[in-house]
Parts: C-alpha cells; structure tokens; sequence
C-alpha cells in the first residue's frame, strides 16, 4: 500500500513536470494555430543556459528561472518577428510554419552540437540525490521543488487568462481573430506575447527539470515527442489539456518504469495514446476547454 | 460622416467591388440591399479594415480611415457587427460586452443600458455565448458592438436566420441607438422593413450602387418593387 501512494506521489510529480514542459506548446497551438516543431529545442536551450549559469556563475537553478524566463521571453519575441509573422495569414500557413519551426530546431540543435559537443552535462546541486519524507512516502527533493513551481506556475497562467483584461483578449484572438479586431484587439501583438510567452515558459521548464534530467544537444527531440503526447493526449489547444495530458502520462511512466523498466514505460505512454486517439481521437478534454 | 470614394476591392485577382461611391452622414440610418453575393460584406469589412482595398478612398469624419489599422478602427468610432454574429463562444455574455468596452468611464452606464433595452441578455449574462440561442446570439453581438461606443454602428444582416417577432426585436434596437446618437449602417435582406426606418437606402449589385434615393422613394421604385418586394 505505502509503495501503491508512493508510485501515485512520484506519478503526480513527473506529471506535473511534464505539464510545464508542455503548456507552452499548446498555449501557442490554441492562440496562434502553428505547431511549433522547435519547442523541444527551446527546452534544450533553456537547459543549457541553467546549466552555465549554475557552473559558471553558481547560480541556483529555481534562481536562474528570474533570468531565463525573461531571456527566452525576449527570444521569442524576436523569433516570431522574423520567422513566424512573415508566414502567417499566407496560404499554406499551417505547413509553412511547420517547417520552418522544425528547420529552427535543427539550427538550435546543430549550434548546440558545434558550442557544445554532443556530451552529456549534468549539474549537481545541494539537493541532488536527497529525499524528503512526506507522511511516509519519499519524494526527491528536487522534483517536488520543480513540482511546486509548476503548480505555482500554472496558477498565475490560469489566473492571468481567466481573470485579466489581458487574458481575455488572448482568449477572444483564440476564438475569432476577426471579431478580436473588430472590438479593438491588436490581433498580431496578443500573437507575439503568446509566442513569447510559450517560448519563456519553456525554458522555464528548461531551469527547473536541469536538476532531474542530463542536457545535451538532441535533447529537445525526447522531450518534443513526450510534450506532443501530452498536448494530443489532454486536448489540442487547450490550457488544461496540457495539465491533465501531463498528469496521465507522468502516472503511467511512473507506474510502468516500476512494474516493468523504464525503457517500457515509454512504450506503455505511447500505447496509451495510441488508444486514447482510437477512442476519443479529440483528447481528453477535446475542443470542450480551450483557452 | 463616412464617406467612400471610387473604391475598388479584389480577392486575389477577382474585382468584386467597382468604382463604389457611398456616403453616410451623421444621425442618420442608412440601410444597403443587394442580392447574395453583392459585395455588401465585402463592402463592410473593407470599412472596418479587413479588407484592403486595391484604390480609392475611404474618410470618417474628415480623416483618412485608410491609414487606420483594422484594431483601432473602433476607437476612432467605427464599429461593425459581423455577419453571423461571430461572438467568441467560449466566453460568457458578459465578457462578451466586457472585452469590447475601452472607455471604462461609460462602461457601467452603457451595461446597464444594454441589459435594459435587451432584458434576456441580463438573464443569461453568465452563459457562454455559443449556447445562446440565435436570437440571443444577434441581441449579444449588437450589445458587444454598442460597448464600444461608436459613433457609427455598421450592422451586416442583423435578421439573418432570425424568427419574424426577433427581426422586429432587432429593428426596434436599431431604432432606440439611433435616438441614442448613434449613425446607423447596415445590410439587410428585408427589404421593406429596412427602408421603413432608414432615411435613404442603397442598392448595391455585381458589387456596383446601381440606385441610391430616400427611402420613400425607393419603395416605390418600379425596379425595387419588382425584384425585391415582389410587386408587379
Ligand atoms: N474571402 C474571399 N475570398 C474570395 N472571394 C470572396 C471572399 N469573400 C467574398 N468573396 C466573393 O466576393 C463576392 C462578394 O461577396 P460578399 O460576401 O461581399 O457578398 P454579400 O453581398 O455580402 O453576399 P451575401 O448576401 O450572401 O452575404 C462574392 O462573389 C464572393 O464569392
Ligand atoms: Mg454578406
């Protein structure tokens, strides 16, 4: 029984993990409509950055968040002026910008392999290895820390979208971008903060998973899959979808990688999408929740 | 107020607007009829900046609209209510009136205004919009278009797929605006309940105004009569 709650414990944690992985990529699915196949590559470069800045300079992984958000934020920024805008309202949009993301990633990765080498870099911190004792159950420490941020996370997202003047015209340009403008909405600067704001998100995740996960430079294609998954899984497009996609696939993994391998859990992850998209090929959550 | 001058606008490379002159002047309703596929839309979202128009002219109130971009085209006072509502579904009524008000001095006012003139509205302002009946739906969109304070409120087919005693509904709003200080502009297939409380109409055809008089006038006109009241 007490190894039953601490396989769920470690389940919600990955999964809660995987979830800010992933809500980038579908906040900039549901709002804008493009795939961003360079997502993974974002995570990559977030993961690199925490990585020099904590060896380099010794800052604190959940520290450098405060730098890398807002660096990768401003990246974003940047690369929707130059390569994203250009392409969209065009014909053929959908599959332009998804070649043109993908060629992105393989840019980022291939910079990273010259900079960097093909290695692989892990960081050690005060909490490597340790473990907390929660009402019997032992949790890594550094994976409830990257948990908490999360949820912290994802509270201020929600709250942001549901709740601002902001937040509601993100939504009104997911929903019709005609009408946005016609009620006043600058349609393209609700687009290029999306873009931002996905894009800093993960690298966010970037700073908080280096303690968990090794970097190096293909990493981003792993963990592009797992976030589409995820996405498909909870419901494209939609902010909640990311969460519960994220919960499920964290549990099964968890679950899998105990009773089997950990080889095997990702074959059961996939298996279980497979399904899912046999049974309720819209997610989870479906069109019924998006942002 | 508004007024079009020589305006030609293609898709692609299909012409759909011709040389169009039109003008709207303050106070006033104006109604614009045709048939399917006149170019009425067109003619409305390129006033609203959805549309680019290849040449010609296009002044509100003294100024070059066409220098305007689309998103601050309601803060200049031009607002239009699309043709099929288009209200952001997953959002409640209330947002729906909410996200469209950029003066927060008259939002209050004009709110209760709104649920006043419209009182099924103030029943459902927790529903999301796309759940609304499509009566609702058109008395939502027209509240969402008043939020944001036109000067002009340009309405394309407001009666679309609406039950006779809602149309009337619907005209009756158009009617309280206009007393309200707001110029009205719309489109409609109606044609003699539209000219009834408009001042003058145009007919717009093959995307050209091949008539434009008063009202009075043009329900009597012979051709008006013919072709779309269907007197002989
Ligand atoms: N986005 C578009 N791309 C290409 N052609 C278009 C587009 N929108 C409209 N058209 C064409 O332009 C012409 C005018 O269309 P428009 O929608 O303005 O007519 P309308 O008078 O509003 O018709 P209805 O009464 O059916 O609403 C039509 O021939 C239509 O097929
Ligand atoms: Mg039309």
């Amino acid at each position: 029984m007490e190894t039953f709650l601490q396989i769920i414990a470690s389940g919600i944690l990955l999964g809660g993990i995987y979830a800010l992985i992933s809500v980038g990529l579908n906040l900039i699915f549901g709002v804008i409509k493009i795939v961003n196949l360079a997502h993974g590559d974002f995570l990559m470069v977030g993961m690199y950055l925490t990585f020099f800045l904590f060896t380099l300079y010794k800052i604190n992984p959940y520290t450098a968040t405060l730098l890398v958000f807002p660096i990768l934020l401003v990246v974003g920024l940047v690369i929707f002026r130059l390569i994203i805008k250009p392409l969209l309202g065009k014909s053929e949009t959908e599959v332009n910008t998804i070649l043109a993301s993908a060629g992105l990633g393989y840019v980022l990765q291939n910079l990273a392999l010259m900079l960097w080498k093909s290695d692989f870099r892990a960081i050690e911190t005060n909490l490597t290895g340790k473990s907390i004792n929660i009402g019997g159950m032992m949790l890594s420490s550094g994976r409830l820390w990257a948990f908490i941020i999360c949820v912290v996370v994802a509270l201020v997202l929600y709250y942001l979208l549901m709740y601002t003047k902001l937040g509601a015209q993100v939504r009104a340009v997911s929903q019709d971008t005609d009408a946005a403008t016609l009620m006043g909405i600058n349609v393209n600067m609700i687009y290029s903060l999306t873009f931002a704001v996905g894009i800093g998100l993960v690298g966010l995740a970037g700073c908080i998973i280096m303690p968990i996960f090794n970097v190096y430079p293909t990493v981003g294609t792993y963990f592009n899959t797992l976030a589409f998954v995820i996405v498909v899984l909870g419901g494209l497009g939609s902010f909640t979808g990311a969460l519960v996609g994220g919960l499920i696939i964290g549990l099964v993994e968890t679950f899998a990688g105990v009773m089997a391998s950990a080889e095997l859990a990702q074959v059961f992850s996939l298996l279980l999408f497979l399904i899912i998209l046999f049974v309720k090929p819209e997610g989870i959550l479906g069109k019924a929740a998006r942002v | 107020m508004l007024e079009i001058n020589g305006l030609n606008v293609a898709y692609g490379d299909t012409q759909v607007i011709w040389d169009l002159n039109l003008k709207v002047e303050q106070g006033e309703i104006v109604t614009m009829l045709g048939p399917n596929g006149a170019g009425k839309t067109t003619i409305l979202r390129t006033i609203c900046g959805l549309v680019q128009p290849r040449s010609g002219s296009i002044t509100f109130q003294g100024q070059d609209l066409l220098k305007v971009p689309a998103y601050n085209r309601a803060k200049h006072g031009i607002v239009m209510v699309p043709e099929g509502r288009r209200l952001f579904p997953k959002m409640t009524v209330e947002e729906n009136l909410e996200i469209a008000a950029w003066k927060p001095d008259q939002k209050a006012e004009t709110m209760e205004w709104i649920y006043e003139t419209m009182p099924k509205l103030a029943e459902r302002r927790k529903q999301l919009a796309g759940t609304l009946s499509g009566g609702e739906q058109q008395m939502c969109a027209i509240g969402r278009g008043i939020m944001a304070q036109p000067s002009l409120l340009m309405l394309d087919e407001p009666s679309l797929g609406l039950a006779p005693i809602i149309v009337e509904q619907v005209f009756e709003i158009l009617l309280k605006l206009k007393s309200r200080g707001i110029t009205i502009f719309f489109v409609e297939q109606f044609v003699e309940q539209s000219l009834k409380i408009s001042s003058r109409g145009y007919l717009c055809e093959g995307g050209q105004i091949v008539l434009h008089e008063d009202s009075v006038s043009m329900l009597n006109n012979d051709y008006v009569r013919q072709v779309y009241l269907g007197i002989a």
